[in-house]
This record gives C-alpha cells, sequence and structure tokens, in this order.
C-alpha cells in the first residue's frame, strides 16, 4: 500500500483558508512569492522527467515522487491559469482600442479572476510545505502525570477522558493500549499513572501531532482544604503507530528504514511462571517486556490477558517509539538550520503548549494564542477543542510558510 | 512461601481495598492490579447481562451496586485460590481463547509456546502429505489440537485432521465445546469437520474394551497418524505435595496431574512408555511429549531412543537462542526442559532437522 499524503494536504488547504486570508493581509499582496513560484517551476520540470521515466519502465521511488508533486502541479496550473486571465484582462481594459462594452464586462471579469488568483497562490503555497512523513498514520497518545502529584494525576486522567471524547465524537476509533491507573480499575476521576490512546483513523497523527508538550493545569485540588490554586503539568508524547499494515512490507524489511527493527537487537522477557512452571502452577501472568538494546528503549505491555496481544501491542509501541526517535534527530540539524534562518518556535516534548485554568473557565494555547472560555466543553472534547486544535495547525503552517518564504531567500542569497 | 510484607499489604489497601486479597494468591502488586482489573470487567459483563435481563422483565435494577456485589464475590474466590480462569470462564493459549471449566486442566502457557512453535516448524515444511493427521493423547480442553488447526490454517496445500483423546467425559464435553465455538463459522480458521473427539483409556492393555487401539479400530480411525502430542499428567507424588501451586492442588482435578491409579507410586513417568509405543503403532513420524523438568525430559529421551526415534529437547521458549548438550541429547531455547520432540522417517525434513 502507498501512503496518500494528499489526502491530508487537501485537510491542510481546509484548514488553511482563514489563516491565508490574514497571512495574505500581512504581506499586502496578491500574489506569490517569486522564490517560491521558481521552486514550483522547478518541481514541474522535474515531473516531467519523471512522467518520460516512468513511460519507459516502472520505478516504485520515482512513482511515489510523483504521487507527492502532483499537488504542487495542480495548483501551479491553477495559477497560471489564473494569471493568465489576469493579465489577459488587464490589458484588454488599458487597451484603448477595447470597445467600452467590452471593457466594462472585463472589469467585472478582473475582479472576479483577482480573486482565483489569490486563491491560486494560496494554494500553491501550502502545496510546496513539506507533508509530514508519518501525517497519514494512526498515533498513539502517551499521557504522563508531571509535576504536581496527584493533582497531576488526576489531570492526566482528565485529559485521557478529554481525548476520548475527542475520539467518539468525531468517530475515531481509540484504543487504550495501556493504561494504569494507581489503583488497578479504571474509573473516572481515578488519578492516572499512565495511559496509551491508540487513534486508529488515517490522518491521526498529522491531525493530533501538534497536541504534543506539556498541559498545565490551575485549580484548586479536591485534595487542598485550604482553597488554593495549584499549577500541576501533564506531558503528552504524539507518536505515529507503526503498524505492519498501515505500511508497505518493504518498510520493516529494509534497514534504511525509520521502521526497521532489527529483532536481533531485541531482547524479549516473557515473564514466565514462578517455580515448576507447566502442570505445577497456574500463572496469569501474561506480561511481556522488549528492550531495544542499542538506544536501551525498554516497553513493557501487561494489560491483556493474553501473551500474543501483549507482544504484538509491545512490538508496536516499540516500533513507534524508535521511528519517532530517528526521526527527531534526523529533524535536529534541519531545525537548527531553519531556526537560525527564522524564530521557528520549537514544538518539542518539552514546551509548555497549553494553559486550563479552571477560576476562568479558561483555556489558553500559547502557539496560536488562542483563548477559549468553554472549559468544559474542551475537557469532554467537545467543539471546542475542535476550534483550538485548529489555531495550533493553522499557526503551523504559518510557521512553515515562513520558514519556506525565509529558505527560499536564503538559498538565493 | 514467604510471608507478605505488611507494608505491601498496606500499601496495597491504600489503592484498593479489594487489591489485598487477591496479594495472596497473585504475590506480587502488579499481577494483583492486572486480574483485579480483569475481575472488574467480568463483573461489567455480568452486571450488564442481568441489567438487560431486568429490563426484559421491567424490573428496577441497580447495575452499578450489583457489580460491586459480583466483584466482591469474585475477588473473594479469588483470594482463596480458585484460579482466575475458572472464575473468568476462559484462558488465552496461543492466539486462541479457550473455554475452560472445573474439573478440567487450565492450559499452560507452556504447552501453547510448543504447539506454536511445532506448528510453525511444520508451517514451513516441505514435502507435507497433502492430509497430515495429528493425534493428541490426554487432550483435556482439546486446546492442542484446536491450536495446531489455527496455527496450520494458511496451509492451504494440506488438509489438517485431528483427533483428540481423554478418558474424561468431562473433558470432552469441553473439548467439543471449545470446538463449536471456535471452529463456528471458521473464525479461527478451524474446521469442525477437521477436529474430533474421543473417549479412550490411554493406559489400559491393548485388547481391553477401552483401550486406545480398540476405540480407534472402532471408531474407523486406524492406521497412520503423522503427528502424535501428548501433555500427560506427569507430576511425581513427591512433586505433587512440594512444587504444585496451592491453587493447582485445590481446584485442579488430581487426575490431569498425576496417574490416577496408583498416585501413590507415581514418580511421573507412568504415561510416557504407553505413548511412546503407540506412537510406534500408528507410525508417528513427529512426537511432541510435555514433560515435567529436564530430568524427566531426559528420562523420557532415552526411552524414545530405545524406540528408535531422534531426540532433542525444548524449554519453556523454544524459539529463543539458546543451546547446549546435556547427557547427549540437544537442548533448545530459554527456561525449564519442558517437551521431548522426537522423530523418525519423513519427520526430520519436516521439522527441518535434517
Ligand atoms: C495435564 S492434562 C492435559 C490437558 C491438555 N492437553 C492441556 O495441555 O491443557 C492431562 C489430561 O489427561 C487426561 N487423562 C488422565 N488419565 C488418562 C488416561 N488414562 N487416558 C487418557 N487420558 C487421561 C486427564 O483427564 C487430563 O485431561
Amino acid at each position: 500500500m502507498t501512503p496518500a499524503p494528499w489526502i491530508c494536504r487537501s485537510c491542510l488547504l481546509h484548514i488553511s483558508r482563514p489563516l491565508f486570508r490574514r497571512l495574505i493581509r500581512l504581506q499586502s499582496t496578491e500574489s506569490i512569492s517569486p522564490g517560491l513560484l521558481a521552486r514550483a517551476r522547478s518541481i514541474a520540470i522535474e515531473h516531467k522527467q519523471l512522467t518520460d521515466k516512468l513511460a519507459n519502465g516502472f520505478d516504485s521511488k520515482a512513482a511515489k515522487k510523483l504521487g507527492e508533486y502532483s499537488p504542487v502541479i495542480r495548483a501551479l496550473q491553477d495559477w497560471d491559469k489564473a494569471n493568465e486571465s489576469v493579465s489577459e484582462l488587464t490589458s484588454l481594459i488599458h487597451d484603448s482600442t477595447t470597445d467600452p462594452e467590452l471593457r466594462e464586462l472585463a472589469a467585472d471579469d478582473l475582479e472576479a479572476s483577482r480573486s482565483q488568483l489569490i486563491n491560486a497562490s494560496q494554494s500553491l503555497t501550502t502545496s510546496l510545505i513539506p507533508v509530514h512523513p508519518f501525517a497519514h498514520l494512526p498515533c498513539l497518545i502517551e499521557i504522563r502525570p508531571g509535576a504536581g502529584g496527584s493533582e497531576a494525576s488526576i489531570f492526566a486522567a482528565d485529559l485521557l477522558r478529554m481525548y476520548q471524547g475527542f475520539c467518539n465524537r468525531n468517530n475515531y476509533r481509540a484504543t487504550l493500549l495501556k493504561f494504569e491507573y494507581t489503583n488497578g480499575t479504571q474509573e473516572s476521576g481515578i488519578p492516572l499513572t499512565e495511559a496509551i490512546l491508540e487513534i486508529d483513523a488515517p490522518n491521526a497523527y498529522g491531525m493530533l501531532r501538534s497536541e504534543a508538550g506539556v498541559h498545565r493545569v490551575q485549580r484548586v485540588p479536591v485534595t487542598e482544604s485550604k482553597g488554593r490554586v495549584h499549577t500541576s503539568a501533564v506531558s503528552v508524547l504524539v507518536l505515529p503507530s507503526i503498524q505492519e499494515n498501515t505500511l508497505g512490507e518493504e518498510n520493516f524489511d529494509d534497514p534504511e528504514s525509520d521502521y526497521y527493527v532489527d529483532p536481533k537487537e531485541v531482547r524479549v522477557d516473557i515473564m514466565r511462571a514462578r517455580g515448576a512452571g507447566g502442570q505445577h502452577v497456574n500463572t496469569t501472568d501474561s506480561a511481556v517486556r522488549l528492550t531495544h538494546i542499542p538506544t536501551n528503549t525498554v516497553v513493557s505491555i501487561q494489560d491483556s490477558r493474553s501473551q500474543p496481544k501483549n507482544r504484538e501491542k509491545a512490538w508496536r509501541l516499540l516500533r513507534s517509539r524508535l521511528a519517532q526517535a530517528r526521526r527527531e534527530k534526523r529533524e535536529e540539524e534541519v531545525v537548527a538550520m531553519r531556526r537560525s534562518v527564522v524564530g521557528v518556535a520549537k514544538m518539542g516534548r518539552g514546551d509548555k503548549v497549553r494553559t486550563y485554568n479552571w477560576g476562568q473557565q479558561r483555556v489558553t494555547d500559547h502557539r496560536s494564542g488562542m483563548t477559549v472560555h468553554d472549559l468544559d466543553d474542551v475537557m469532554e472534547g467537545g467543539e471546542t477543542l475542535d476550534k483550538i486544535m485548529e489555531s495550533v495547525r493553522s499557526w503551523l503552517i504559518e510557521k512553515d510558510v515562513e520558514t519556506l518564504i525565509a529558505e527560499n531567500a536564503a538559498a538565493k542569497q | 512461601m514467604p510471608r507478605l510484607s505488611p507494608s505491601l499489604l498496606r500499601h496495597a489497601r491504600s489503592l484498593n481495598p479489594l487489591l489485598p486479597a487477591l496479594l495472596r494468591p497473585c504475590r506480587t502488586l502488579s499481577s494483583a492490579q492486572n486480574e483485579l482489573r480483569w475481575l472488574d470487567e467480568h463483573a461489567e459483563r455480568i452486571a450488564q447481562k442481568y441489567a438487560n435481563g431486568a429490563e426484559v422483565l421491567k424490573c428496577r435494577f441497580e447495575t452499578k451496586a450489583w457489580k460491586c456485589k459480583v466483584l466482591r464475590e469474585l475477588v473473594r474466590k479469588r483470594g482463596l485460590g480458585t484460579p482466575l480462569q475458572y472464575l473468568l470462564g476462559s484462558e488465552y493459549f496461543g492466539d486462541l481463547e479457550v473455554f475452560v471449566r472445573r474439573g478440567v486442566l487450565v492450559p499452560r502457557c507452556e504447552t501453547a509456546a510448543s504447539t506454536t512453535h511445532l506448528a510453525r516448524l511444520l508451517r514451513r515444511a516441505e514435502n507435507l502429505p497433502e492430509e497430515l493427521k495429528l493425534l493428541d493423547l490426554c487432550t483435556g480442553s482439546g486446546c492442542i489440537p484446536l491450536l495446531f488447526q489455527h496455527e496450520m490454517r494458511r496451509r492451504q496445500d494440506v488438509d489438517v485432521s485431528c483427533l483428540g483423546v481423554d478418558v474424561e467425559e468431562r473433558a470432552l464435553r469441553l473439548a467439543r465445546y471449545n470446538l463449536c465455538k471456535v471452529g463456528r463459522g471458521n473464525v479461527a480458521g478451524v474446521d469442525g469437520d477437521a477436529v474430533r473427539f474421543v473417549r479412550a483409556d490411554v493406559l489400559r492393555d491393548i485388547d481391553a474394551p477401552d483401550s486406545l487401539t480398540r476405540v480407534l479400530e472402532k471408531e474407523g480411525l486406524g492406521g497412520k497418524w503423522d503427528v502424535l502430542t501428548a501433555n500427560p499428567p506427569y507430576v511425581s507424588l513427591k512433586a505433587y505435595w512440594s512444587s504444585t501451586a496451592l491453587s493447582v492442588r485445590h481446584f485442579e482435578p488430581r487426575r490431569a496431574l498425576q496417574a490416577h491409579n496408583r498416585p501413590e507410586m507415581d514418580g511421573g513417568d507412568t504415561f510416557y512408555p504407553r505413548i511412546l509405543r503407540t506412537a510406534r503403532l500408528v507410525d508417528a513420524q513427529i512426537v511432541l511429549l510435555e514433560v515435567a523438568d529436564l530430568q524427566q525430559g531426559l528420562r523420557v529421551a532415552g526411552l524414545a531412543r530405545d524406540s528408535e526415534f531422534e531426540v532433542v529437547i525444548w524449554r519453556d521458549v523454544p524459539d529463543q537462542d539458546g543451546e547446549e548438550v546435556v547427557g547427549g541429547i540437544r537442548v533448545i531455547g530459554k527456561g525449564h526442559g519442558r517437551s521431548v520432540v522426537c522423530w523418525r522417517g519423513a519427520g526430520g525434513r519436516w521439522l527441518g532437522v535434517e
């Protein structure tokens, strides 16, 4: 199966519209920056070459590349068309030989064509933003209490419920891959030591990756007798979920791939029965622990009574963690370079991303700067949460566009 | 068994008042927490079922209160040693969920590991006969043939048929129930017609009416069986009193653990000579026998060699690295010596050892 990056592209386009009006106003230009246009043109040339190459025989790498380029090509064609009609109309209007009636018609048309050109410029710019390679995958959300003791654990459970509500409402299949409540059972209001929620919807990683970071809560804990407001934090990690059927087999066997894990480098510990084992005892311990020796990454799963199921979950988790780590490492250099070009805000696991304030019944996202007041709806995973998440995705795109433009400028110098 | 420390008990109670009772059979906090969660889910299911029934009868029903009651009762029973699997009604055996009942031994994970490993070796084998026949003696819940079938389902060029044998009617009833649950609709790829269960006594002399040979003949099942598996009662009298867990001794059928007729004489080896003789009689090419430990494994390996089989011993986890030679026998994998694997004729090629 080949992943379909254009699906998420179209979703990016969709969410980026309102933002772009802002951005364009900001730049007070209706057209695309010449640098980006040049980049699109060179992609078009490469696209042409690849098409010719594919005509002479199949090449899966070329085919994949072609698929990645096609949104740019489409956007460029639209832009060319819009651009052409704008200049044609303009010259018609400025041409003194044009008869007045036609000129009037042209003037009417020009307005429409101008706004088409603006749209086309926006689409072309977003189509040039590199798509996150994992965006199309399902994802895992890991929730862990940070500073703040038991209050943090309670808030961790609240966040878990929030994401579950979010998935429920949007009809995304969400399963708990791992959850540890401090008292062994699973009931609301019970503090949480760790939870991993798997969201099995196409594009889930692209949609939710911006949830990663430190979520801060400000409220009076139930355990606080003096009525003082405490601040506690919960860390949320979002990983792409790597399953065997989400990717072609080749990705697992190819040592170059981010997903590749050499089974020889993984120690499998199965909790074996104490004592003599076999008929002598009757164990219920089905825990499986995997250790990736080179990186000392350990995952252990014991939720299911079935050992094969635990093993499968553990492998999935290990693959996801390793793939994420590899990608982060590779990206570090890129990010460092970008940061020197423009002040791209980090979006790593250590950064405070959002504050939930009970006293003021508000939620503020520190990246997009958006504040909403329907705290209850957010905590239930309602539409207000969608709104915040959308603002963050827009913010991300804004950053990406800035970077793109700046990089282009830097490359030219 | 060492006493549980008071501080652990206190800590467990502070987390959940039901946990200390579970610590007695479980020994560790994390395993007690897991069991509590599973019991909790089970209580929830039971309560839901009652709630649905109550709705039909249009009477009021407090699901939550009922669930608490059920859970407390389950925890109480588990605390007294009832195996968790009897309380929940099933056990996972490899990739399958097998139903269990009081009076029939709960399948063990070591048995699942060796059965799975055997099936995976055969799945890769070339030159398998078009019809591969497996005979499982002392079949209990029927777990071994059902898992074998399930694992072999991907070999479309080979028709697998299995026969399970036990003396206990209770076991046979459960095995047939499992067949119909697992086989129904081919959910797990187990074809209902390809697995059968019959009653016979493995220890009887050949000419007794319920001896295995007689029964096979009578049922038209005589002739050749390619693979023979058995997890027979193998616990010696001494080990029965010193090494079995309380919940095994008190709640699982003794006849599944020890030769029943004269347990006081039982060194644990009673079944193996009989089974190996049967293996020669049905011309089995592969024989997989579970044993209590490496010592018993070496004794059984000796018997198998006397019957002109080649032999290796698998440990609990046969598919993990580890190999040594003990007493002239190759021992593979990690954990306790667990299975004696014997082969002759084509068996060596099927196992990939030749
Ligand atoms: C250790 S259990 C194994 C059950 C099952 N195969 C498993 O692995 O879970 C041994 C089984 O042998 C049966 N059994 C005991 N004596 C037998 C005999 N003389 N002939 C046939 N089966 C016997 C018992 O009823 C019991 O089900």
